[in-house]
């Protein structure tokens, strides 16, 4: 990883030839910063729309609004968390483009069956990973919402637009599907 | 003390890492970001207020045209010195293209039709090749 870093900014002082030394100053703080908080920005996309590729696109839009105000944020104690409503804002917003497919699954009660591959089979962290990623989206979305971003039912309601009761429900039963399938 | 409504799966989720993000992440937001860096300063200072550039140009569109409602901008162009002048030109230039317009010919055709056929044929020219070119673009991505 470090290399591939490295390479892009090496491609980044090429292509910016009359650049400052402060923009240069600038921007390598600015990959210190993606390295620091990378992993913490792709693991909310990641759990929420529950899939690498997607939360990639989603990281990356990130960490550019991050950019546009970099100057604020430097130094901002808070900066964790603004990372993070950004990058469960625009995963929702991302799943919400496709309402209908929501609405199938929130509607959808059939058990869920993963494969767990065999290399992972001893790792409880790595299954319960997995089972999050291939949790429907209607459970998998305020379950994540509740335990990663400590969110209360009633922000989770408003936020996603759904009934009290239904984020109550679609959080047990997201709940009762990871036990089934990491006690297997 | 660990709270006795919380069971094993709050633990365990509570304990999971971080995933590890994708190694082309980095790169890649590295290369928007140098795009951003390298465009043009007033980019950078007009972009995030496009809208209060909009509204501010659409507010100026509007006062001038409110302004030449209630002033009339000849009349008071016409006490200014030399501008009568230039104003009393105006016509008998218009007169002297007209005449020329609609009386010259070429190869027994009048100028006027010619000129007309000519900017209708570029027009349609220019629009078949705009298409073309949408068309052609659209085909490569």
């Amino acid at each position: 990883m470090i290399a591939a870093a490295t390479l892009s900014l090496s491609q980044f002082r090429d292509r910016t030839g009359g650049a400052s030394d402060k923009d240069m100053a600038e921007v390598e703080e600015f990959e210190m910063f993606v390295r620091n908080y990378q992993n913490m920005v792709f693991s909310v996309s990641a759990r929420i729309v529950g899939n690498t590729a997607d939360a990639e696109d989603i990281s990356q839009e990130v960490f550019i609004r991050a950019y546009d105000r970099f100057k604020e944020l430097r130094n901002s104690t808070t900066v964790g968390g603004w990372l993070k409503t950004v990058a469960t804002n625009l995963s929702i917003n991302h799943l919400n483009r496709y309402r209908a497919r929501w609405k199938f699954f929130s509607e959808q009660t059939a058990p869920v069956e993963i494969a767990i591959e065999p290399d992972q089979e001893n790792d409880r962290a790595a299954a319960l990973e997995l089972a999050i990623q291939k949790l429907p989206d209607a459970h998998r979305v305020p379950l994540v919402l509740f335990h990663f971003q400590q969110m209360t039912y009633e922000e989770i309601a408003a936020k996603l637009q759904i009934s009290l009761s239904k984020v109550k429900s679609d959080i047990h039963r997201g709940r009762e599907t990871l036990k089934r399938l990491v006690t297997k | 003390m660990s709270d006795p409504k919380k069971d094993w799966l709050d633990e365990e989720l509570a304990n999971l890492a971080d995933i590890e993000a994708p190694a082309t992440l980095l790169p890649k937001v590295m290369e928007q970001v140098g795009e951003r860096a390298t465009r043009r300063w007033w980019v950078g200072v007009l972009g995030p207020r496009a809208a209060v550039w909009r509204a501010f140009v659409l507010a100026i569109s509007v006062l001038v045209f409110g302004l030449s409602l209630m002033v009339n901008p000849l009349q008071i162009a016409a006490h200014l010195p030399g501008v009568t002048a230039v104003m009393d030109l105006f016509p008998l230039l218009l007169d002297a293209a007209k005449t020329a317009l609609l009386r010259a010919k070429v190869f027994n055709y009048s100028v006027l039709p010619l000129l007309a056929t000519a900017a209708g044929l570029s027009y349609i020219l220019l629009v078949a090749s705009a298409s073309a070119i949408q068309r052609l673009a659209g085909v490569r991505k």
